[in-house]
Formats: C-alpha cells, structure tokens, sequence
C-alpha cells in the first residue's frame, strides 16, 4: 500500500492477530499494513490496549502463547518473517530489529552485569571471544554517554536515566537495521527524556537504522518523526506526515488526541475523549470510533470504514472526511465531546 | 560485611543460650524420675545416694544449672545416665548416622525438585504438570511415618527387596565398625529410607521452585532475553531459572536443621539407629545429658544454617548489601 519499493526494510501487510481469551477471541491487530525505509523515524501513537505492544511483539516474534496469527506479512527486506523456521527467525531478532524496551528496570536481569547481559545478546549471533564482545560494549557505553568504566555494574547501581542509555546500548549492539522504541523515555523525567532522544537522533544519522516510536506522548513524535501512525482498537486510523497531521488532523480520534494535550502558557484546559476504548472481544459492525465521535451517523455505526486517501501521503479511516477541518476547529469546545 | 558477620554470631550466640536455658529447666518439668530408670529402688539407700551424688542430682536444681553451663562452655556435654559413657561419645556416631541418611537425600530432592518444578513451570499447562502438582501436595501433606510404613510395608514385607530396618545386618556393630559405610549391606539398607526421605523432601522444592519460576517467566527481563534472540536454553538456565533458584537456594541451609529434627520420624520407622532415634530413647528414659546435648545440636544446626542461608543470599543477589 503506502511503499517505496527501492529503500523499504519492513514491509507489513494487512497483518491480523487474534488473542484466544477463554474461548472467546479478542481482535489485537486488524488489518495493520505499513512500510518502513532506511533511516526512517516512524512515530506510533494511541491509547493503553490500542494493539502497540502487540503489534511490537509480533515483529519481534515473541507473541504469547495465545496469541493467533490470522493473515498477513511481515516483511523484513522482502523475506517474510512469518514463515522462516524458528532458528532462521531466533537469528533475525537482534541482528536485524532490536528494541529499547518501555521499562529499564525490569527489562534487565537483576542479578547479572549488564556487561554481561550485552554481551549474551553479541554472542548469541556472533562468532566472538568475551573480550571482543566486550570491547563492543565499551565502545557502545562511550556512544551512549555511560562511562565504560561502569560496564560491569549490576542494573540496581544505575540511575534510571542510564539505565535507558544501557538499554539503548543493548538495542545498538549488532548494528540492526531497524529499532524498535516502545516508549523509551516514559519513566524519565523530560530533561533526561530530551537528552536521550537528541542522542538517538544522532546516534541514528550516524549508524542509519530506522525507527518506530512508539509512544502516547503526541509531542514525542511531533519534534522527533516525519510520520506519524495513529492506532485505535487494533486498527491504524490515521497514517501521514507528521507536519500534515500536526496542522490539519484528519481523524476525529486524532482530533481528539490533539486536544487532550496540555499546552504550557495557554488558558485552554486539555480535553478528554469521553468513553472508554472499544471491547474487542465483540465483532466489528462499523467505525471502532464511532460510540465515542461526535461525528458518528447511522453509516458510522453499521459499516466499517475504509482508510482512504485524503490528502498527500495522508490517509484516514473515516466516513466523515469532508467534515473533519469544520470539526477541527470546534473540537476545543468540551460539549461536542459529550455524546448520548 | 564484617561487622554484619559479627552482628550476627552475637544474635547466634544469644539465641543459643536462650535456648540451652530453656531446655534445661524444660526437661527437668517433664515427668518422670530419671534415678527410676539409672538408679534401681533394689539398690540399698546408701548407694543410691553415692550415686545420686555421682550424678550431682542432690544439688538444688539452679546450681545444677550452672554447672551444666559451665561444663558446655568447655564442650563437656556430661554424662549419660543411661550408658554411663559420656554423651560426646554416643552423639558423634549417631549423628554421623543420620548425616550420612538426611544429607544425600535432601541433597537429591533439592536438586530433583528444582528442575522438575523449573521444566515443569517452562512448559506451562501440560497434563504431567497438573499430576506432578497434585502428587507433591499430597506427599507433602502426607505424614512421613505413614509413607515410610507404606513403603517398608510393599518394597520390604511383600517384594522382599529391601530390609525393614537397622542400618546393617546383625552381626555388624554400626558404631564399632568404619568398614560398614563401605559395605554393599548399608548401602542396601540406606536405600528404602533414603527413597522415602526423598521423596518426601522433594515437595517442598519442587513446588517452591515451581512457583518461583512461575513468576520469574513473566519478567520483562525474559522476554527482552527471547528478543535478543538468545536460544531457549539459554533464557530457561541463565535468566529463568538462575533467578528462580534465589528463594530455594537460601532455604537449603535452613531446611537441613529442621531435616535432622526430623529425622526422629523416619528414624524411627526405619530403626535407623541415627541421632533421631537416640533422642527418642533418651527423652524415654528421661537421660537428661543425653536429650540437652542432641536437641543444642539440633539448634546449632538450625541457627548456623539460617546464618548461611543470609550469607549465601548476599552471595548469589548482589542487590543484597550487609551493613
């Protein structure tokens, strides 16, 4: 769908993931299709349950048990991951995506050096002594600005902000292609969380991996990425340039979102989106969105919406396109929210 | 470091003389006349007197108590009123005894029950598991004695595989006789005991390690472990299960105090003529040397093991810090 065939590293399309709960089904992914080029920097936004730490797991490979691949393809360099053997897959993890987890505190074994815990992740892909393996991760230590002398330090003996820097060390140990940040800063306090990404951007223009970020911080990805997915119950309902979303919104969701942000020094109180996220456990009528959009009609609720071009490179999952601008500019007045 | 150590011998060391108080006075309530069973009525007066002296029972009993400390202080643990032979000497014997049944069967049963309640954890939900679990509660709540009675009763009465008890045949004398360890007659006799001690102490590890890894596997940590695309053996040795050792590991030490305590059971239902036993015959004959000196044993043990188990802690989590 939205793919430049020449640079592209990860190509997923129209990939769907059932959870098995009891013996009932909850729908995690659906339909999810989107590519990524060399050195590319992707944000990913949405609410708690949205299907982004499944959607995470699913291109790292390591769903849970009861998760149920339905269809689709994840494509990493035109090979499809869902279907190479389990050793040819255990080798791609790492070497070729690797992830700054959401928690550095519990993301690191507490009784092992986090030398150590580097140094397993190069030696399960690479033929190397411990010394060289861990020369590497000097190396890495001094590009994520932690002194190497502290390699050898247990995780409890770190700040939280070094901790993330160790992760990110971790992440860049094989040189992936593509890294995956599921909200890498969320337990850090903004000046840390600043910092960090300022040396992610540069320790990319330097190693040239992409990114997804992952976040539901929408001004993470505004300052750091060139496109922005929106996700809404499983479903991708916005995907475009960051710019164009930022300045014109097409999604009422996103609208919403937008609006839910607190900007310092305004007089206007953030907004919240009313309701709660869809139960995808029941079968999908019409728009996810539509019991919370003040937009929603008779169509919303009963036929599922397409994501359909709307501008340049911009698309939304809406039956109400023409009307989002209008909408947009009234979306700060709390009683438009209040539907039923 | 050093002053924790420190800190902690002197916690011992009180703990201990508590204890060795307590069991002075508590045995002396107990009733029963301990000159009944060493000093016969049949005897004339005067030489149960002279006797009575002998054993310094004439003193009032507070004095009694602190000749008795001071005596310990020196490692002099008295007299037997029964064997007349000092107690040092009938303890060693036996409590080789019983180290030579309780240790490797605590040892196989902790090292059974850590991988089976770690591989069973690791595959999640089978059929063997749910079995497993079922069969170690049982055994758990199971009384010892009842078990051993069971067992002596199939392997020993009906198959005739095992001997009923004693640690040799007749003929040998256990105390007297160092070759007899190495004999394939022990061994024989070791076996069915050993069977039983082990089967019964693999509950406890095997549900604690269960439960350990249990929630161990649902760390962050041992998924970031998957996403490194380390191999499965990996995680479940290095991640998964040295982690979930921590809580078995410091409970070993522990455990083996309480082990030889209860070793009276299965001692007794095997006439395993270990320390058990001993203390069994002598709280009947009410020989109080003999019962002070094997129950100070057991609270050593059981304090010097609980001392280890903190120490060994510090050593295998380095988040732990002594200060």
């Amino acid at each position: 769908m939205i793919k430049n065939p020449i640079e592209t590293i990860l190509n997923i399309d129209n990939l769907s993931i059932n959870y098995k709960v009891g013996d009932q089904y909850a729908k995690a992914l659906n339909e999810i299709s989107f590519s990524i080029s060399k050195g590319e920097r992707i944000g990913l936004v949405g609410e708690s349950g949205c299907g982004k730490s499944t959607l995470l797991k699913t291109i790292m490979g390591v769903l849970p048990g009861n998760a149920d691949i339905l269809s689709g393809k994840i494509e990493l360099n035109g090979k499809n991951l869902l279907e190479i053997d389990s050793e040819a897959r255990r080798k791609t993890r790492w070497a070729d995506i690797s992830m700054i987890t959401q928690s550095a505190l519990n993301a690191l074994n507490p009784v092992q050096r986090i030398s150590d815990q580097i140094c397993e992740a190069i030696k399960a892909h690479k033929n190397v002594t411990y010394s060289e393996a861990m020369a590497r991760v000097e190396e890495l230590f001094e590009l994520v600005g932690v002194a190497k002398s502290r390699a050898r330090e247990y995780p409890h003996q770190f700040s939280g902000g070094m901790r993330q820097r160790a992760i990110i060390a971790m992440a860049l140990a094989l040189s992936p292609q593509l890294v995956l940040a599921d909200e890498p800063t969320t337990a850090l306090d903004v000046i840390v969380q600043d910092q960090i990404f300022t040396q992610l951007k540069q320790l990319q223009k330097e190693m040239g991996f992409a990114m997804i970020l992952v976040t539901h911080d929408l001004s993470l990805v505004v300052e750091n990425c060139l496109k922005t997915i929106v996700m809404y119950g499983g479903q991708i309902v916005e995907f475009g340039p960051t710019d164009d979303m930022a300045t014109n919104p097409l999604h009422p969701y996103t609208i919403g979102l937008k609006n839910a942000v607190p900007v310092l020094g305004s007089t206007k109180n953030p907004i919240s989106i009313p309701g709660t996220p869809p139960n995808l456990m029941l079968a999908q009528k019409g728009c996810l969105f539509a019991a919370r959009c003040p937009l929603a009609t008779e169509k919303c609720r009963n036929e599922i919406p397409k994501l359909n071009l709307a501008a340049d490179l911009h698309y939304a999952r809406c039956h109400h396109l023409p009307e989002a601008q209008q909408f947009a500019a009234q979306a700060d007045n709390p009683e438009i929210w209040e539907v039923n | 470091m050093g002053q924790f150590i420190f800190k902690r011998f002197w916690h011992m060391c009180i703990t201990l003389f508590v204890m060795t108080t307590l069991m002075f006075f508590m045995f002396r309530l107990l009733p029963g006349d301990p000159t009944a069973t060493v000093i016969s009525p049949a005897l004339y007066p005067k030489a149960q007197e002279a006797l009575r002296q002998q054993f310094g029972l004439d003193k009032p009993l507070l004095e009694q108590y602190f000749v008795y400390m001071k005596n310990l202080a020196f490692f002099d643990f008295g007299i037997s009123f029964h064997t007349t032979r000092p107690v040092s000497e009938a303890i060693q014997g036996r409590l080789l005894n019983t180290i030579l049944l309780v240790l490797p069967s605590m040892i196989a049963a902790y090292i059974m029950g850590a991988f089976v309640g770690a591989m069973v954890a690791w595959r999640r939900g089978s059929k063997f598991e749910t079995i497993l679990v079922l069969v170690a509660t049982a055994l758990q709540s199971a009384p010892v004695f009842w078990l051993g009675m069971l067992a002596i009763l199939y392997f020993s009465i009906q198959l005739d595989m095992f001997p009923v008890g004693h640690i040799v045949s007749p003929g040998m004398f256990p105390e007297a006789n160092w070759d007899m360890y190495f004999s394939t007659d022990f061994l024989h006799h070791l076996a069915l005991p050993f069977i039983v001690n082990a089967l019964y102490q693999f509950c406890f590890p095997f549900l604690l390690m269960r439960s350990s890894m249990l929630s161990t596997i649902g760390e962050d940590y041992i998924e970031l472990a998957r996403m490194k695309g380390l191999r499965e053996n990996r995680i479940l040795y290095r991640h998964a299960m040295r982690n979930s050792l921590l809580p078995l590991a410091t409970t070993l030490p522990m455990i083996l105090g309480w082990a030889v305590a209860g070793s009276v059971v299965i001692e007794t239902v095997f006439s395993w003529p270990g320390l058990g036993l001993l203390m069994v015959e002598a709280v009947g004959r009410a020989d109080y040397p003999m019962v002070q000196a094997s129950f100070l044993l057991i609270a050593v043990l059981t304090v010097v093991g609980t001392f280890v188990a903190d120490m060994l802690y510090g050593l295998l989590d380095p988040r732990i810090v002594y200060n």
